[in-house]
């Protein structure tokens, strides 16, 4: 599924996860997708890890025979730990995602997770401003130079505004999930700037046409009320009506 | 350790104090009446008789009424509460685990309240029980379903269609994150954690929004209905947040069940403390969400597999809240409603 498309660069993911059987399917997957991938079944075994290796990632589950890995986690972000976290977990209690993600992880996910699911996390996670950057941006075949704010779909440069690249670079970088109006207001225009209701929508319109213009098809989303939606695979161009 | 109060003990401590009392009283009275004083006590003779007087006169009365009072105070509350006696050896000795009830008829007024009390407690308990068996069956039967799909389909000749596999894999694991949530749920209610304010339009925004890549993927689209000026969008709810969270995820998955690919399932606040989603299904009667929330019918056919337990889950969520689910069938709409 979409696998043959256009890779985002690869990465290295550490997976903490005492079933082998389980850390062994989700190992494939990722490494099937390009990725370096070691897996480690206890928590000292991660913390080695961790230290000889250079991780982008770790995904982690949280009940382990050696120790608990919320409270782990904590140490290690006490320790300067900044790596990408993403935690899962077949707990899942309602406050569960909440510990989670104040203990230091940045996203959650529960038990089970379709592989799909916890790839594309992962891939989010790494488009994040504020971690080890790539400073090129990929999304399924779409590129965003940050430093020069030049994009590119397979190789065919784009010609974009400046509210156009930056909106683009927002929707880039949270690809997969909904970039709301609110930030996208904050991000785009200046505090003081006149925003008209409709002047992100007239944006977000003139990205798109752009996008089709160069056969990326409509992989932006509007989300009524909410924001928009970058498809983070552009596989769905021939799901369109 | 502090030794346990015994009715017993205390009535006897009483009554020694009140016979303790009343000889001092007693005495004094004598004393009163005789003119008597100090000096009168004085020589050998004089205090003999005066002891001997006070005997008679007043320890034997005393001691008359309080010995039999102890006494009978004693076999008194030994008699009324053997029955309690008997009653607990009995309840020990009953093998069944439910539909059991405390006799009370023979039961003295003054333990009635705590006997009825213990009743109401034992009545709930079976209803719970009961609840959860039917419930047991209920999830049984949703689960076979799936699972004698997927052994048909590995049993067909020739390759397993993957395609329905992974479907009746993804049905099983909803059921299952629905079971785990509604352990989480009941278990909050019966402890029930203290309610935090949040503003209804964030959460409704941060939960829609975390569920329509979904429902992007599904070739659905989903929409937030920003609140009027009259409604305001400052609405505060004293809420469990994740709960209800989980309540509207609820309601959005079954939206996005019924509503055909290209549809649009409508999100949004208000009027008041109420959040509704609104899909393009066929909408749902109130009589048949009733039967839908109790479990009377089947639940997974017209509304789709694992709404009824969905739906069921929202309604036990709503009610630790004060408030409820309301359907409305005309706007085919479904919402959270919050008491004010």
């Amino acid at each position: 599924m979409g696998n043959d498309l256009q890779q985002d660069s690869p990465m290295r993911v550490l997976i903490v996860e005492d079933s082998e059987r389980l850390a062994g399917l989700v190992a494939d997957v990722l490494k099937r997708d390009g990725h370096a991938c070691d897996v480690a079944g206890t928590l000292s075994d991660a913390e080695v890890a961790l230290r000889v290796a250079d991780y982008d990632a770790v995904l982690l589950d949280l009940g382990l025979p050696d120790g608990d890995g919320v409270a782990w986690l904590k140490a290690q972000r006490r320790a300067g730990f900044d790596r990408a976290v993403l935690m899962l977990t077949a707990r899942g209690a309602l406050d569960d995602r909440i510990i989670g993600l104040d203990a230091g992880a940045d996203d959650y996910l529960v038990k089970p997770a379709a592989m799909d699911e916890i790839s594309a996390r992962l891939r989010a996670l790494l488009r994040r401003p504020g971690r080890r950057m790539n400073p090129i941006l990929e999304v399924y075949g779409l590129q965003f130079d940050t430093a020069s704010r030049r994009a590119t779909f397979k190789h065919q440069p784009l010609d974009l505004s400046r509210l156009e690249a930056n909106l683009l670079e927002l929707l880039m970088r949270g690809a997969g999930s909904v970039v709301l109006r609110q930030k996208i207001e904050t991000v785009l225009y200046d505090f003081d700037d006149e925003i008209s209701p409709n002047a992100i929508d007239a944006v977000a319109s003139r990205l798109r046409r752009r996008l089709k213009a160069c056969g990326a098809g409509d992989c932006i989303h509007t989300l009524r009320g909410l924001g928009y939606l970058l498809e983070d695979r552009l596989q769905t161009q021939a799901a369109q009506p | 350790m502090k030794r346990r109060p015994s009715i017993n003990r205390r009535l006897s401590v009483g009554l020694s104090v009140s016979a303790i009392i009343g000889t001092s009283l007693l005495l004094t009275a004598v004393f009163a009446e005789y003119r008597l004083g100090i000096s009168d006590l004085t020589g050998a003779d004089a205090f003999r008789f005066a002891w001997a007087e006070v005997a008679d006169h007043v320890g034997m009365p005393v001691l008359l009424l309080i010995v039999p009072a102890i006494l009978s105070v004693n076999i008194v509350i030994q008699r009324s509460y053997r029955l309690l006696e008997d009653t607990a050896r009995v309840i020990a000795n009953t093998p069944a685990t439910r539909g059991l009830q405390i006799d009370d008829h023979a039961m003295p007024v003054e333990v009635l309240p705590f006997v009825g009390a213990i009743n109401d407690l034992l009545k709930r308990l079976d209803c719970a029980a009961k609840e959860n068996e039917t419930f047991a069956a209920d999830v049984a039967h949703q689960i076979r379903t799936p699972l004698a799909i997927m052994a048909l389909t590995l049993d067909n000749e020739g390759v397993a269609d993957a395609t329905v596999l992974r479907a009746e894999v993804a049905s099983m694991s909803r059921l299952v994150d629905q079971l785990l949530l509604l352990t989480q749920v009941n278990a909050q209610a019966a402890v029930p954690a203290p309610l935090q304010p949040y503003r209804l339009n964030d959460l409704v925004i941060e939960t829609t929004s975390r569920f329509a890549p979904l429902a992007v993927a599904a070739s659905r689209n989903v929409a937030f209905e920003e609140p009027g000026e009259a409604s305001g969008t400052d609405v505060i709810v004293a809420c469990h947040k994740e709960a209800v969270a989980s309540a509207l995820r609820n309601l959005l998955d079954n939206a996005l069940r019924v509503t055909p690919a290209g549809g649009t399932v409508i999100v949004g606040c208000g009027p008041g403390k109420r959040i509704f989603v609104r899909d393009e299904g066929p909408g749902l009667a109130p009589a048949r969400l009733d039967s839908i929330i109790t479990r009377k019918g089947r639940t997974d056919n017209a509304q789709g597999k694992g709404a009824g337990l969905g739906l069921a889950i929202v309604t036990r969520i709503m009610a630790a809240h004060g408030g409820h689910l309301e359907t409305n069938p005309k706007d085919r709409e479904l919402a959270l409603v919050f008491p004010d």
